[in-house]
Parts: C-alpha cells; sequence; structure tokens
C-alpha cells in the first residue's frame, strides 16, 4: 500500500530528483542538490552557533573569563579576509595544527606503530602450520610493501627486482579490494534507496 | 547498511541494561541517533528511561584530535547540556560520569575512512584504555584490519556483519530479524554481478594484451 505519509512523499520525490540526473540535469534534480546542501549546511550552522552559545558564551558569562581567548584566536582566522591583516591568522592556525600534532603524537607511535606491528610479527607455532605460513606470509609482505616505499632508487640486485614486483603487485591486489569495497559501500546505499522507494513509499515487499 | 548494524547494537546493548551516551562527531550524527531510535520504536519499548539508560550529547563541534581529547578529559566542559538543551547536572545518568575513565567501551561508526576512529582510538582506547569497537560500512574490516584486535576489540562489517549480528541476535533474544537480513539476497546477486564484470574485464584486458605482453 502507497505511503500517506507526507515526510516520504517528499525524501521519495528527492530520491526520484537525484536520480533523474541520468537522464539529463533538469529543474526537479536542481531543486533535491540545493535543498540537500543547502539542509546540511543550515543543521551545520544552526549546530555551530549552539556551540559557540553552549560551550562558550554561556561559560563566559559564566564566570570563566579565559574563554575568551579562544573567541578571540576565532575571530582572527577571519582576518584572511583583508590583505593587510592576514597575517594575523598565523596564530590560530599555528596554536590548531601544533595542539592536535602534539596530542597525536602522544598515542601515534603505540597505536600506529607499535601495535599493529605486535600483531603482524606473531608467534611461530610448531602445532599450527597454518598460522606459521600465515605469520609468515603477513611478515614478508608487510616488508616487501615497506622495502618498496622506503628504497625509491633503481633496483641493484635481481633479488631486489622481485621484491618490488611482488610489493607492487600486493599494492595493486590491495587497492582492487578498496575499490571493490567501495562499490559494494555504493550498492549496499543504492539497497537502502530502494527499499525506501519500493517497500516504504509504494508498499511492495523486497 | 551501517544503520542495520547501529540498530542492532543497540539493541543488544539495550537488551544488557548497558547505559548508553552518544555523541555526534558530524551535526547530522545526532539527528540520525534520533532517527534510530524511534526506527526501534524508543525508549520506553525497551524498559528504558531517557537520562537514565540513555542520554544524547548532541553535536560535538570541531571535528579534530583535539575534541576527542577534551571530549575524554572533561565531558561536560565539552556537551554542558545534552541534545535537547538539558543541563548535565540534572540529567541522573551523568550524575558520576566525568572523563573518558568512566566509560567501559566506545563504539565508532562512520561513513567512509575518515580520521574520526583514529582520533578516538588514540584519544581514548589508547590513552584511556577504554574498550574499542567499529561499526562500519562494506570493506571495515580491512580498512581497520590493522587496529584489531587490540585497538578496536570487533569490527562489523557492511551488510554481511550486519546480517550476521542480526542472525546472533535473534539466536539468543529472540529479536527479529531487520534490514541487514533482508538485504543479503540483493547484495549476493550484485556481488555476482561484480565479480561477473572483474572476470569480463580481465579477459577482455588480456584478450586485448596478447601480443604486446603484460607490464603493471
Amino acid at each position: 500500500m502507497i505511503s500517506s505519509s507526507l515526510e516520504i512523499w517528499l525524501y521519495s520525490l528527492m530520491i526520484i530528483g537525484i536520480f533523474s540526473f541520468f537522464i539529463k540535469e533538469n529543474p526537479l534534480y536542481h531543486f533535491a542538490e540545493n535543498a540537500f546542501v543547502s539542509t546540511s549546511m543550515g543543521i551545520a550552522a544552526a549546530m555551530a552557533v549552539t556551540n559557540i552559545q553552549k560551550i562558550g558564551v554561556d561559560v563566559i558569562l559564566s564566570g570563566a573569563v579565559l574563554i575568551v581567548i579562544p573567541f578571540i584566536l576565532g575571530i582572527l582566522v577571519f582576518t584572511r579576509l583583508s590583505n593587510r591583516y592576514a597575517w594575523l591568522n598565523r596564530y590560530p592556525t599555528a596554536i590548531v595544527m601544533s595542539v592536535g600534532t602534539g596530542l597525536m603524537l602522544r598515542t601515534v607511535l603505540e597505536s600506529g606503530v607499535i601495535m599493529q606491528l605486535q600483531n603482524t610479527i606473531q608467534p611461530l607455532s610448531l602445532t599450527d602450520p597454518l598460522q606459521t605460513f600465515n605469520v609468515i606470509l603477513g611478515v614478508a609482505i608487510v616488508a616487501s610493501v615497506i622495502w618498496y616505499f622506503v628504497f625509491t632508487r633503481p633496483p641493484k640486485y635481481k633479488a631486489e627486482t622481485y621484491v618490488r614486483v611482488g610489493a607492487r603487485h600486493i599494492i595493486m591486489l590491495v587497492f582492487g579490494v578498496f575499490i571493490a569495497s567501495d562499490i559494494f559501500n555504493r550498492v549496499s546505499a543504492m539497497y537502502t534507496v530502494m527499499d525506501a522507494l519500493l517497500r516504504t513509499w509504494l508498499g511492495i515487499g523486497m | 547498511m551501517k544503520k542495520a548494524a547501529i540498530i542492532s547494537v543497540l539493541k543488544h546493548l539495550l537488551l544488557n541494561d548497558v547505559k548508553i551516551v552518544v555523541a555526534a562527531a558530524y551535526p547530522e550524527g545526532s539527528g540520525i541517533a534520533v532517527g534510530i531510535l524511534d526506527e526501534i520504536g524508543g525508549l520506553a519499548e525497551w524498559g528504558k528511561t531517557y537520562g537514565v539508560d540513555y542520554v544524547n550529547l548532541g553535536y560535538i563541534g570541531g571535528l579534530s584530535e583535539t575534541t576527542f581529547a577534551a571530549l575524554g578529559a572533561d565531558i561536560k566542559r565539552q556537551a554542558p547540556t545534552d541534545m535537547f538543551g538539558t543541563p548535565y547536572e540534572q540529567i541522573p545518568m551523568l550524575e558520576n560520569i566525568k572523563d573518558a575513565n568512566d566509560f567501559d567501551s566506545v563504539f565508532v561508526t562512520t561513513s567512509g575512512a575518515g580520521q574520526t576512529p583514529l582520533y578516538l582510538v588514540r584519544q581514548w582506547v589508547i590513552t584511556y584504555g577504554v574498550h574499542g569497537y567499529m561499526v562500519g560500512g562494506p570493506g571495515a574490516s580491512l580498512t581497520w584490519a590493522p587496529y584489531y584486535p587490540d585497538q578496536f576489540e570487533g569490527i562489523i562489517d557492511g551488510p554481511l556483519g550486519s546480517a550476521t549480528y542480526e542472525g546472533l541476535l535473534f539466536r539468543e533474544y529472540n529479536v527479529p530479524l531487520g534490514e541487514g537480513t533482508r538485504s543479503i539476497g540483493f547484495t549476493c546477486v550484485t556481488v555476482v554481478m561484480l565479480i561477473a564484470f572483474v572476470v569480463i574485464g580481465n579477459i577482455r584486458y588480456f584478450w586485448k594484451n596478447r601480443s604486446k605482453g603484460s607490464e603493471i
């Protein structure tokens, strides 16, 4: 049974509007596109203003005057609009970058290097040959790809060429899997859209 | 199909009386959380109360390493009210929640391979020892594999992960199967088509280049 909800009718027509681009650009497509972009922007702007109020203005008014410093830094970002004062923009940018990098460096070595190496270089098992094979293969793959990116000079020895070719194949394989995953992601989104159109709007079972 | 997985995780947590705090790193996120809660019939349907078992802190602005670090260090400072404007002090569930040390687990869901999960891993999982879990789209287990099992103790991967989780919930708690399972037929047909196109593409490539030799 076709839905009688205005909300469902509206989003179904928006979906059809976006899909109508397959035929050619048309006013319905532009309406749906602009509605999506403007709604997203509107929500983001409203949320940003609410946040400034909640964690900025209200806090300053309650007596924490030091919070005025981030406000000043935030205003300095807008000096980019002036050629004369654009240099002032460097201060907030530098602070944001340096604080972010500092916080990241605190844990990035453990998270991005040590723990991942620990997971790659697992102990070999005498009782489980498959586990041993997997560990050796994993280490060989990681080592060859690192080799490929670190030693970018032309190979001197025959073995080096084999390592590089092997690494290149592995990289291509991984890229292929990533692309396939991305297609799969789109397919998954497509299912959601078709489900909304056929089942929710038109009442046809999927 | 992340939605199906998120719904399953939410149902599982509610069935196990786990207290839930939701925070969105993107403006649309807080609204999506409300929609998902509506989709499972609301908290009352599960015998839960807002503010006692579940809180939505809304959008936490400034998607960056710094934001997640600040949120972990002082929740109230970053979210002085919940999504609906109720002050932190008036929410009973948040009475004893000050920072990330008061959380046992953190679930992250993201639409792609953005940095959000990494911020959480670095600023919550590593820094505070909170258990991390990922609810991702197709390919999430590939993208986040290096972080499993030490940093993400579990990864739900796309439609298959959603359907599997729904199956487990059905087996353990008799929760009806949902969108994840329903989508599997559609997904299987598409995957078969995808494989067929890859095979056709490769045959064409090698056929075309059979006299030239291959080069990557």
